[in-house]
């Protein structure tokens, strides 16, 4: 198992070189004239060739990854064209903001979402039911930003419960952006929950349970759930992702100082370094949490278990994958 | 699907009489013609300049009888640039799904057709892809592009090229794995004929309903870039940016927000609707999943 | 009340199916009696209500569609139907138990067979705990040929007529008095089939339970039942002991006889297998009078229309009811066809 985690670990840093080289290529396509921008319209063009010169401007694009990606493994994302501080230094900055959001939101989809996606499925038909599937509908037909300048419109300045943007309130002000967010992306939830538990109360081994007089509790959580589990934590990585840009809309909405308004901002002023060293960081998140969805998977599902430490199990489980195509 | 051999036409006039009982499913396409509609003729409903004038005197104005929908903060008339935004957001919400479809059908199908190198070429690429968050891309295609309409196509279609060519191959390695398709390949059929004779037609089924949704999560996701500044310039209307732009005046006003919302939920909650009832109707075993 | 002979007895039970406006007539008006000890095979196509019987035993039935509006089933007298779900959930696996027909997907795939096992006693054998209910499970594994030390692994591990022992060792876990087994070896290997088969015997004979049986298979009914009831369209056509059945010489529904016919013999030199013609009805849209008349190649005038009998009711009123045919008996021997009721009741 330790060996999988170190494998998996490794398997990050092509794909972070990848992902970094994808990223700075499309960068560094911009036109615009970063020395000019800098030292104004009034600057002659010997300074301003010198400036970009410096900055390695005119190298070729691959020799500006490499030292980049050289700068990375000593610990330096570069210096930000705007603030002149080390984008580290500012990232870190406004790094918590997104993580709060983003793991608040999470875990009220996450609650949410899957509590109501299971009792939906347990009483299929019922009020329930039909009531959450439409509300789950509906949901996920509105933009997230939309949702939430409607909930600010009647929250805050309608009934004047919670404050509409800034995070100077304490937990207060992370009430909306979060629910928002949070109930926004629950319908994912909901909606996958219902039919993968729909799907496996109706499996073989349910009515196993149920014929060795299991209460109906116990066969729904620990028989059905459980292997719900599965699925759903596939789902919940992906879910994750789309909520990283989710909160990106959020923090624009909420002026919220995290990792997306710094982003917007940074693009707004064409500064390169700032847009690659956040966007880099965010996609490093959701690698980080694919691979504790991985670890989670293989936790939960003997048969992948089975697979990663090379035991008896993996002739079974090759052959089932083979049938699920 | 095993006795399938291609859908005929008898096979889709069967749809098309079970999607013609399903209600929800009918009025839902009743109201994407109707947006559509509204969206080719939107210079006969309101003339362009009323949605790009401004007027000092109708900033914010509510809704009335001269302005159905209110103006804008900046005295421009809502249901103008309602009307006339919503050519370029069913642009972003069909053109794209046009795009991504085209390319994914290619792509999926070659990928589960020939397999090998370029098939497992393919996949990597497309676990790398996936792994950026789309929003992300966006970003970062704005960064190097500048922001607009092309510009924006291009990361929706992008982000969403990675799954929607998952589930072409998918349903096609189904369909290589079928006998009949060995049968054929073993009677020396040319591979284009196979594939456009018989897969093609076969994953229409999947490529369809999977398109349909895409619809829908492209209008959204246009919606979204819209408002993160990276859509059509200024004055262009558009159904995110509108709400956008209400946004800013939230504190005095929400109606600015509100009527862009509705469109673009109706849209979106009315292709999806149709979306459903379409997969009903063409695999009525699918019926009742989700 | 039911003769305490008899373990379980079945009176004519209904079952139906309602969905979106159609109604599945799965079982029909079906008496049945297992007595203690005993195993009673039930024979029939696929969908002829063999497995819907069982389930209702069990109430496991499909809680949103299935219903049962006529109909006792008597275990140790008491009718099963009319108890609660709690009172329900202590038989099952307790005293009567079931096995599957698809060991492959009868286990939880997430939980080992330890758990697996240890889930049933736990719930009907309290009293075992800590080593005592390891060494239990150890002893069970044992019985059905799997060595003990295999319980903390997980069904992918193991094959599927393992893993057929293994939903068997959960049946027997608690020594049940009824063991219900619903084709329990259609989904395996020939090979595998016989010894899994005679394992049953073996517990069966050990344990001193009665056993349902189900299968299509003659060939298992002769070896391990010593009742057999043949079902068609959701009723019991034909029911008697073993010999009562395999004996050529005695009557039999014209079914019974297809049956036989479409199988090899090799006492009979036949050059070619009879099937029977036609298929069997939908169970939205029975026939009227005999179900297998449409197939019946001894079809008459009488057996297209319902046949009327003359019941006491429960106040003790004379009634006319309507069945499918009239039923002819001799000792334990019953068939429900119009060519020997006419040669009068059980001569």
């Amino acid at each position: 198992m330790i060996k999988f985690v170190i494998k998996r670990l490794l398997s990050i840093i092509p794909m972070m070189l990848v992902i970094i080289f994808i990223v700075f290529a499309l960068v560094s396509m911009s036109r615009v004239d970063v020395g000019r921008n800098k030292l104004g319209a009034d600057a002659s063009e010997e300074d301003v060739y010198a400036y970009n010169e410096e900055l390695g401007l005119y190298d070729p694009l691959v020799v500006r990854y490499g030292k980049y990606i050289a700068g990375i493994c000593r610990g330096d994302f570069g210096t930000s064209y705007y603030y002149n501080e080390p984008v580290m230094k500012i990232i870190m900055g406004r790094w918590p903001y997104t993580i709060i959001l983003t793991l608040l939101s999470m875990g009220i989809a996450m609650l949410v979402g899957i509590s109501l996606g299971v009792l939906s499925a347990v009483r299929q038909y019922s009020i329930l039911d039909r009531v959450a599937t439409v509300a789950s509908m509906l949901l996920s037909a509105v933009p997230t930003f939309c949702m939430a300048a409607l909930l600010v419109l009647l929250f805050s300045y309608q009934l004047k419960l919670v404050p509409a943007s800034g995070v100077t309130n304490g937990w207060m002000s992370w009430i909306l952006p979060a629910a928002t967010l949070g109930i926004s992306y629950s319908a994912q939830f909901l909606r996958f929950t219902r039919s993968t538990m729909l799907d496996t109360t109706r499996q073989d081994y349910i009515r196993t349970a149920r014929a060795k007089g299991v209460a109906e509790r116990t066969t729904i959580w620990r028989h059905a759930f459980r292997n719900a589990l599965l699925p759903l934590i596939t789902i919940s990585g992906t879910t994750m992702g789309a909520l990283l840009g989710g909160a990106v809309a959020m923090e624009k909405v909420f002026v919220i100082p995290g990792l997306g308004t710094l982003v917007q901002d940074a693009l707004n002023r064409n500064d390169a370094p700032l847009v690659i060293g956040a966007i880099t960081l965010m996609a490093f998140t959701f690698m980080m949490i694919m691979l504790v969805v991985d670890l989670l998977y293989a936790a939960v599902d003997p048969r992948i278990r089975a697979k990663y430490s090379g035991g008896k199990g993996r002739k079974a489980h090759k052959k089932e994958a083979a049938g699920n195509g | 699907m095993a006795e399938a051999r291609g859908k005929n036409n008898s096979a889709y006039a069967e749809a098309w009489r079970r999607l013609k009982k399903n209600k929800v499913a009918m009025v839902s396409m009743a109201v994407i013609v109707l947006l559509i509609l509204m969206a080719v003729f939107a210079d006969v409903i309101v003339d362009y300049s009323a949605a790009i004038t401004q007027s000092a005197a109708d900033k914010l104005a509510k809704p009335s009888a001269q302005h159905w929908f209110g103006c804008d903060g900046m005295g421009r008339d809502l249901f103008a640039r309602i009307v006339h935004g919503s050519r370029i957001s069913l642009l972003l919400g069909f053109g794209t799904t046009a795009i991504t479809t085209v390319a994914a059908v290619i792509l999926g199908t070659a990928a589960a057709y020939y397999g090998g190198r370029f098939d497992s070429l393919l996949m990597r690429a497309f676990d790398i892809l996936i792994s950026i968050p789309s929003v992300l891309l966006a970003l970062a295609i704005a960064a190097g592009f500048g922001s607009g309409i092309v510009q924006l196509i291009c990361a929706i279609a992008i982000g969403q090229l990675a799954s929607f060519t998952r589930v072409v191959r998918s349903a096609v390695l189904n369909l290589v794995d079928q006998e009949y398709i060995e049968a054929e390949r073993a009677l020396g059929l040319r591979d284009a004929r196979i594939i456009l004779g018989h897969i093609i037609p076969n994953a229409m089924d999947t490529i369809l309903v999977q398109a349909t949704m895409q619809v829908a999560r492209n209008i959204l996701m246009g919606a979204l870039l819209s408002f993160l500044g990276l859509g059509a310039p200024i004055p262009t209307p558009e159904w995110g940016q509108i709400a956008s732009d209400g946004i800013s005046s939230l504190r005095y006003t929400g109606h600015i927000v509100i009527f862009p919302t509705i469109f673009i939920t109706i849209t979106a909650l009315a292709i999806n609707l149709f979306g459903d009832g379409l997969r009903d109707a063409l695999d009525p075993r699918l019926k009742g999943k989700a | 009340m039911a003769n305490e002979r008899e373990l379980l007895e079945i009176r004519n039970l209904t079952i139906q199916y309602v969905t979106e406006g159609e109604v599945v007539h799965a079982v029909n008006d079906v008496s049945l009696t297992i007595p203690k000890g005993k195993t009673l095979g039930i024979v029939g196509e696929t969908g002829a209500g063999k497995t819907t019987t069982a389930l209702s035993i069990l109430q496991l039935l499909p809680k949103y569609t299935a219903k049962i509006p006529a109909g006792e089933i008597f275990f140790h007298g008491e009718d099963l139907l009319k108890k609660s779900e709690a009172q329900m959930r202590s038989i099952r696996g307790g005293k009567i138990s079931m096995i599957f027909q698809d060991p492959m997907t009868s286990l939880n795939p997430v939980l080992t067979v330890r758990d697996q096992i240890a889930e049933v006693i736990r719930l009907h054998r309290p009293d075992l705990k800590g080593g005592d209910l390891d060494g239990e499970i150890g002893r069970l594994l044992e019985m059905v040929g799997i060595p003990a030390f295999r319980m903390s692994d997980y069904p992918h591990q193991f094959s599927g007529g393992m893993k057929q022992r293994v939903v068997i060792a959960i049946a027997i876990a608690c020594s049940p008095e009824l063991l219900i087994a619903d084709e329990p070896t259609t989904a395996l290997d020939v090979t595998i089939q016989a010894q899994v088969l005679n394992m049953m015997r073996r517990l069966r004979r050990e344990l001193g339970s009665s056993m349902l049986l189900i299968t299509h298979d003659l060939g298992v009914v002769a070896n391990i039942c010593d009742y057999v009831a043949i079902m068609y369209a959701g009723e019991i056509v034909e029911y008697g002991t073993v010999e009562d059945l395999f004996d050529p010489a005695r009557k039999h529904h014209p079914y019974t006889e297809g049956l036989f016919r479409s199988i090899p013999n090799i006492h009979v030199d036949s050059r070619r297998l009879q099937p029977i013609d036609g298929l069997m009805p939908e169970p939205t849209d029975l026939p009227q009078g005999c179900k297998f008349h449409p197939r019946c190649p001894r079809c008459a005038p009488q057996c297209t229309v319902p046949y009327p009998v003359e019941t006491t009711g429960p106040d003790g009123e004379e009634q006319v009811t309507q069945v499918s045919a009239p039923l002819w008996a001799q000792g334990s021997h019953q068939i429900k066809c119009h060519l020997f009721a006419e040669e009068g009741e059980g001569t």
